[in-house]
This record gives C-alpha cells, sequence and structure tokens, in this order.
C-alpha cells in the first residue's frame, strides 16, 4: 500500500486501538506507518526496515517502552523515538530517568489530539 | 580500777625517775656516812698522836707530871675536844702507884692496853663522837725513867671528838644534792610527759576516740592527726579506712534506704517465709496491714494461721512446687486476718537464697477492691440499664427537635460528602483512569482519523464530533483525576524553580502550544534552590499555564519569570505566570482554588474544576503558597511561591519521611 518516497514511521503501543488510530492518522497526512504491539514485534520491524520516526508507549506489558527504547537504541543510535504515556504519575521517574539518560527527544501525553502527533511527526521524522 | 593509758604511762615514767632518784639520794647518804666516820677516825688518830707527841716532847725534856696535866688541859680546850684521858698500864702503876682517875675505865681501854688501837663512832645529844684509844708503847730512850721494857705498852691516850662541824657541813651538801636532784628529775619528768604526750598519747588518744566513734557508729568523726610520724601515717590511713567505710556505707545506706522504701510503699503484701519451718520471718507494712498483725505478732507466725483451713493442703502442694520452680502465683486465694475475717488475695511467689537458707517471698495483692468493684459494676449496670430505659422514652420526645437540627446540618454534611467523593475519587478513580486511558487514545485517535476524512457535510460528521468531544471530555477528567490522586508524601530534594520551568514547557510544549500563543520566559539565574518534588511542581506549573492559555482561547501572551521575593515571614522562591487574558471575575476570586469550581464552560467539557485545587494542596505540601492576582488592563497573575532553602539538611529531613 505504501507508496515510494513516503517516510516510515514505526507505532509500539499494546493497545491496538491506537495503533490503528495513529496508524490511519499519519498514512492521512502522507507518511507511511507500521504499528506493533509489544517490544519484540518493534525490535523484529526495524530488523525489517528503517523508520525515520517511531512513536512508543511508555508502559507496556513484556518489555517496557524504556528497555525497548534501549534496544532500539542499540541497534541504531541515532533514531529519534517518540515516548507517550497515559501513566503519566508512575511515568514520572522513568521520564526524568530517560531525560538524564539522553534518551527522551520528545514527550507527549497520552490521550492525544491528532494534531499533536502530526505536528511532531513533521517535526522529527 | 584500770587507769587510762595516760595516766598509767605518766605514772609509771614518774615512778622510775623518781626511784632512781630515791637510789641516788640512798646511796649519797650512805657515802656521807662513811665519809663521816673515815674524817672522824683520821681526825681523831692524828689529834691522840699530836697529844702523845706532845707528853712525849715534854717527857723527853724532864717535864714530869704536872708538865703533862697542863699541856693535856691545854688540848682539851681545843674546839671539839669533848674528853681527853690518860689510861695508865701495869707498868705504870707498879712504878707510880695506881691512880683512881687514870685506871681503864671499859673494854676500849682494856683493849688499848693490849696494844691495838681501838676507834669508834657513838651518837651522842643528836651528833656523832668518835671515840679513839691510842695504846703507847715504851720507845727504848724511855728507858731510863721508865722500869719496863722498850716496847711493852705502858698505857693509852683516849679521846673524844666531837663531829658536828663535819656533820653540819656534809647535810647541807646532801639537802643542796637533794633539792637540785629533785629539781632537775621533776623537770626531766614533766618534760618527758609533756612529749610523750604531745608526739604519742594524745595522737593515740585521738585515734582511741576516733576507733571508738567509728566502732560507735559514728563514720564521720576523723582523727585529724597532722603529725609527720609513724603516729601521723596511722591516723591518716585509719581517716581514709573511716572515708572509704563511711562512703560504703553511705552508699550502703542509700540502696538499703531504696530497696526499704521500695518494699514498704509497695501497695501489695510483701512477706518472707522460711520454707523449711513453715513460719514468717518478715513483712511489709502492707501485709501488716492486710493482715491486721503488728509485726512482733507477725514474725514467727506459722502460715495455718494466715490461710483458710480447708485451703491448707491445697496450698501446702502448691508451695512445694513453687520451690521446686523457684517461683509461681495463684488466683482468687484467701487470707485470714487477725481478727478472724478473709479477704480475697491475689498470691506470686518466687524463692530466694539469703546466706544460703532458703526463704519464699510473697507477694500479696488485696483483689477485694477488685472484686467490689466488679459487684458495684454489676449494679451499677442494673441501675444504668433502669436509667437507659427512662432517658429513652425522653430522648423520643427530643427526637423531633434533632430532625430540625439534622435537616441544618445536611448543608455541612453535603461538603463534606463532596471531600469524600474526592477521597474515593483519588483511591478509585487512578485504577480507573489510567486502564481507561489506552483505549480512550484509540478512541479518540480513530475519531479523529476518521474526522478528517469525511466531510463536514457528510451526516456522520456531527456524529463523530460528538464522540470526539465526548472522549476529549474523558480525556480531561481521567488527567485530573489522576492528578488529584498523586499522593501527598513523594521524594523532596533540592531543586531550582528554573528547572521546573524548563522541564514543563519542554516535556508538554505540544500539549501547551496551540494556534497563536506565545511565551515569553524571564528566569533569575541565582534564585535559590528550594525543597521539593519536580513532578508535582511541574503539575502545578502546567495547570496555571494551561488555564492561562484556555482564559485567552489560544490567542495572546503568556509571561513566567522566576525571582526571589521576601516577605515578612521569610525568603521565597517563585514562579509569576501572568497572561494577557481577561482576568479572573471579582466574584470568582475567593472560589477558584475550591474544588470543582470552574469558570470554564462545562459543556465545553475541558474541565471539571480540579486543576488549581490540585495545585494549592501541592504547594501547600510545599509549605508554600499560590496566590491570584488581576494585572490592572491586563490578564490575571498567578504566583507560587516556596520557601528558600536554609540548610541542606533540612531537605533530608524532609525527603526521608
Amino acid at each position: 500500500m505504501a507508496e515510494q518516497g513516503r517516510k516510515k514511521i514505526l507505532i509500539v503501543d499494546d493497545e491496538e486501538s491506537v495503533c490503528v488510530g495513529m496508524r490511519e492518522m499519519l498514512n492521512d497526512a502522507g507518511y507511511s506507518a507500521f504499528y506493533a504491539t509489544d517490544g519484540k514485534g518493534a525490535i523484529k520491524a526495524m530488523a525489517d526496515a528503517e523508520y525515520s520516526l517511531i512513536f512508543m508507549d511508555m508502559i507496556m506489558p513484556g518489555m517496557s517502552g524504556l528497555e525497548t527504547f534501549r534496544k532500539i537504541k542499540e541497534i541504531k543510535s541515532s533514531q529519534t523515538v517518540v515516548l507517550f504515556t497515559g501513566f503519566f504519575k508512575e511515568a514520572d521517574k522513568m521520564i526524568y530517568q530517560g531525560i538524564k539518560e539522553g534518551m527522551i527527544d520528545v514527550f507527549i501525553r497520552k490521550p492525544f489530539y491528532s494534531d499533536e502527533i502530526i505536528n511532531t511527526a513533521k517535526k522529527y521524522a | 580500777m584500770r587507769y587510762k593509758l595516760p595516766l598509767t604511762f605518766n605514772l609509771y615514767i614518774s615512778l622510775i625517775l623518781f626511784a632512781g632518784f630515791g637510789a641516788l639520794v640512798l646511796h649519797d647518804v650512805r657515802s656521807s656516812e662513811l665519809l663521816l666516820m673515815e674524817i672522824g677516825f683520821n681526825e681523831a688518830d692524828r689529834f691522840a698522836q699530836s697529844l702523845f707527841d706532845q707528853l712525849y716532847t715534854s717527857m723527853r725534856l724532864g717535864g714530869g707530871r704536872f708538865e703533862n696535866r697542863a699541856a693535856i688541859e691545854r688540848f682539851k680546850r681545843m674546839q671539839g675536844v669533848e674528853e681527853i684521858r690518860i689510861v695508865h698500864g701495869p707498868p705504870l702503876d707498879r712504878q707510880f702507884g695506881e691512880e683512881p682517875d687514870e685506871k681503864p675505865g671499859d673494854d676500849f681501854d682494856k683493849k688499848a692496853l693490849s696494844g691495838e688501837k681501838v676507834k669508834e663512832v657513838e651518837r651522842r645529844d643528836g651528833f656523832r663522837v668518835v671515840r679513839f684509844v691510842l695504846p703507847i708503847r715504851l720507845k727504848p730512850e724511855c728507858v731510863k725513867c721508865h722500869k719496863a721494857m722498850p716496847g711493852d705498852v705502858m698505857g693509852a691516850v683516849s679521846v673524844r671528838l666531837s663531829l658536828d662541824e663535819y656533820e653540819k657541813t656534809i647535810s647541807a651538801h646532801t639537802r643542796d644534792f637533794i633539792f637540785w636532784a629533785v629539781g632537775i628529775i621533776g623537770a626531766v619528768c614533766l618534760a618527758v610527759i609533756y612529749s610523750m604526750n604531745k608526739r604519742l598519747l594524745k595522737p593515740l588518744s585521738m585515734l582511741k576516740k576516733s576507733a571508738e566513734a567509728i566502732a560507735g557508729g559514728d563514720l564521720s568523726y576523723r582523727a585529724n592527726i597532722e603529725a609527720k610520724d609513724e603516729i601521723g601515717d596511722v591516723g591518716r590511713a585509719f581517716d581514709s579506712m573511716a572515708e572509704r567505710l563511711d562512703a560504703a556505707r553511705s552508699e550502703l545506706c542509700d540502696l538499703n534506704e531504696r530497696h526499704s522504701i521500695l518494699i514498704e510503699t509497695a501497695p501489695d503484701g510483701i512477706v518472707l517465709k522460711d520454707i523449711e519451718t513453715r513460719k514468717f520471718i518478715d513483712a511489709n507494712t502492707a501485709a501488716l496491714f492486710l493482715t491486721g498483725y503488728s509485726k512482733e505478732e507477725f514474725v514467727g507466725l506459722p502460715e495455718e494461721r494466715l490461710y483458710p483451713r480447708e485451703f491448707l493442703s491445697a496450698y501446702k502442694k502448691l508451695c512445694e512446687r513453687w520451690a521446686y520452680d523457684g517461683k509461681g502465683c495463684l488466683y482468687d486465694a484467701r487470707l485470714v486476718r487477725k481478727d478472724l475475717s478473709s479477704i480475697p488475695i491475689d498470691i506470686s511467689a518466687s524463692v530466694v537464697e539469703i546466706k544460703g537458707r532458703k526463704y519464699m517471698q510473697l507477694v500479696w495483692r488485696d483483689i477485694s477492691e477488685r472484686k467490689g468493684l466488679e459487684e458495684a459494676v454489676r449494679r451499677h449496670m442494673e441501675r444504668l440499664e433502669e436509667l437507659v430505659r427512662q432517658r429513652t422514652s425522653e430522648l423520643n420526645r427530643s427526637l423531633a427537635e434533632l430532625e430540625d437540627a439534622y435537616g441544618r446540618l445536611k448543608d455541612s454534611e453535603q461538603k463534606l460528602i463532596q471531600s469524600a467523593k474526592l477521597k474515593s475519587l483519588g483511591e478509585m478513580g487512578a485504577g480507573l483512569a489510567h486502564e481507561l486511558n489506552s483505549p480512550l487514545a484509540g478512541i479518540l485517535s480513530i475519531t479523529e482519523v476518521l474526522l478528517r476524512r469525511k466531510n463536514k457535510e457528510d451526516s456522520d460528521y456531527t456524529l463523530l464530533m460528538k464522540v470526539k468531544d465526548a472522549a476529549v471530555r474523558s480525556r480531561q477528567i481521567i488527567l485530573d483525576v489522576m492528578s488529584y490522586s498523586r499522593p501527598l508524601r513523594e521524594t523532596f530534594e533540592p531543586i531550582s524553580l528554573n528547572s521546573v520551568v524548563d522541564a514543563t514547557l519542554g516535556l508538554f510544549s505540544s500539549e501547551i502550544k496551540s494556534g497563536s500563543l506565545e511565551i515569553l520566559r524571564e528566569s533569575d539565574a541565582a534564585l535559590p534552590a528550594v525543597s521539593g518534588n519536580k513532578g508535582q511542581l511541574m503539575e502545578v506549573l502546567l495547570n496555571i499555564i494551561k488555564n492561562a492559555r484556555d482564559a485567552m482561547r489560544g490567542k495572546g501572551r503568556i509571561f513566567i519569570r522566576t525571582s526571589l521575593v521576601r516577605r515578612d515571614d521569610g525568603d521565597f522562591s517563585a514562579i509569576e505566570v501572568s497572561d494577557t487574558g481577561q482576568g479572573i471575575p471579582t466574584e470568582a476570586m475567593d472560589k477558584i482554588f475550591d474544588p470543582f469550581f470552574t469558570t470554564k464552560d462545562k459543556g465545553g467539557g475541558l474541565n471539571i474544576g480540579l486543576g488549581l485545587s490540585i495545585s494549592k494542596g501541592i504547594v501547600t505540601g510545599h509549605k508554600g503558597r499560590i496566590e491570584a492576582s488581576n494585572i490592572a488592563g491586563s490578564g490575571a497573575c498567578f504566583g507560587v511561591l516556596i520557601p528558600v532553602l536554609a540548610d541542606a539538611r533540612q531537605i533530608k529531613n524532609q525527603g526521608g519521611e
């Protein structure tokens, strides 16, 4: 389905409705979006293709967002990753740690508006 | 009779000295006597010889008897001469015939006529008189006149000389001697006694007094002997012994006193029983009071007298067990008093050993009061129940009045319910909100996608718009509830409010910014640190910024300024957020921090009125304050003031809570 020349974006979230919504949002905005519902899927997807931007939920069952984030950075250190979460409270510490480690480039609180996503994609992808 | 040491000592010294002195005097008297005799004899000898020489010379010159008598008369006149007598021996009697006054008078004369010198001291009228009889032998040249052979004893000269003068001189000397000797010996005696007293006897008697005082129990008595000799050493050793004894005794006394206070003031009876004889040997005041016996009566009392007959055998068995176990207790026992009444007691026993003998210490607790109390409580209960019945009917009458009051209470209760609702929201809502968040994000994003794809004229567009609105409202509710459920105690650490501003603007830029909103910053680089939780403070700032944004409907400027603010009650680091909106309505000014208060359109569904209430809670938790005001001709201004951190330790304490 993806047309040639479109920028690829990967969405990682355990809530599939979020993934689908974002994929459609980004596809409509002219990107080629894919999604994975857990950290393993994200790593696997990275092996198959190059992504100009990854949106990832911080709290996921199995491998957490930050763990996955580290793995991704191991594979490709220049990869830009936008983290988002609904669990702002629990994620506080993780966010600060992430900022300290220089890992978090952008942070979005969930639920979000499509504008926030598209503006972020425009800026970083 | 027993003499004290000093007296005995002085007596002995005096006796010894005076005995020596007596011996000396005796010796002196004796030697004076001998001396007197010696002098007397020598004097008499010389005197008799001189007389004889005179007679001899006068006879040689032809002087007859007349001449001789004259010479004798001359000699008789010499001082001290008592008697001169010529004794004729037989040759003279034969030649010249017997002369009655010149016959040998006594044994001395006769002895002298046999050729022997005779001498003797006699006493006459209190004076000594020496008697000397000198035999006269015929010399060869005398044979011309005397008819006898040379060497024959012709006769004798007997003299008596008084020793009066010598005796006077000698006795004067003796008196002198005695006078001086008595003086000197007396002085020596006094000196010896004085120094003895001073150096030995007095310290000894002080020591003795001290020893007696200590033996008598007065341990505070000190000998205080200052001498630097052995006696002084003994005294000081003695004093230091007394000192230590005193200290030990006072310590012992204290201990004893404490212990006896402990025992005697105990409200329970404490007694000591000899396990072998089964008799009581001691009791404290409470025990005596309990039993009614005096101490004298109690000591030696057999235990049969103190426990009821029916209880005795069981008690004896128990005692044996206690003696074996070393301790034990018995509840609800009875004690027989002196007046034969009995009282309920609890007994606890323990075995103690004093000087190798085993005793049982028993503690008797009088539980009659407790028993009585139980009884009293029962009676009171009954009375109370009756009273309650009476009162209930009265109360029923007052119920109507109460219902009125209840109605009045309702209003305030409403408020309480509100806060209770908040609390349960906090507890339950948090979990729920987290779970809802992800699917809600899905709904929102998919709805937005569909909205974009639909034409505004499409009949579904309005419906999708309603879905989106509902989702957006749900989102805000979830965010507020999650913030509200934030626990109050989170880690506090020293932070700069500048970093709070940086992090908030950095992390939430996508959330804050919309349309033509402009954010202007002014940071005080030297802003002092505060003790705070960054996440909470970010929440506060985010709330204020979002309020400003919403108040200006996404168009305008927001100024964020950090600075040091000095107030009467201390220094604060502050964040001020002002906007170019309409300001806060005057009538809303004192309500904006109340929960569920909002000026925003509820129908729009973006706010449920918790933001500033949450913020205020957080700031109060930081011991700070949040202030709202309107800037004349401009918008609203919110200030968040947090106390400046004075001491690094303070944060640790707060953070460690």
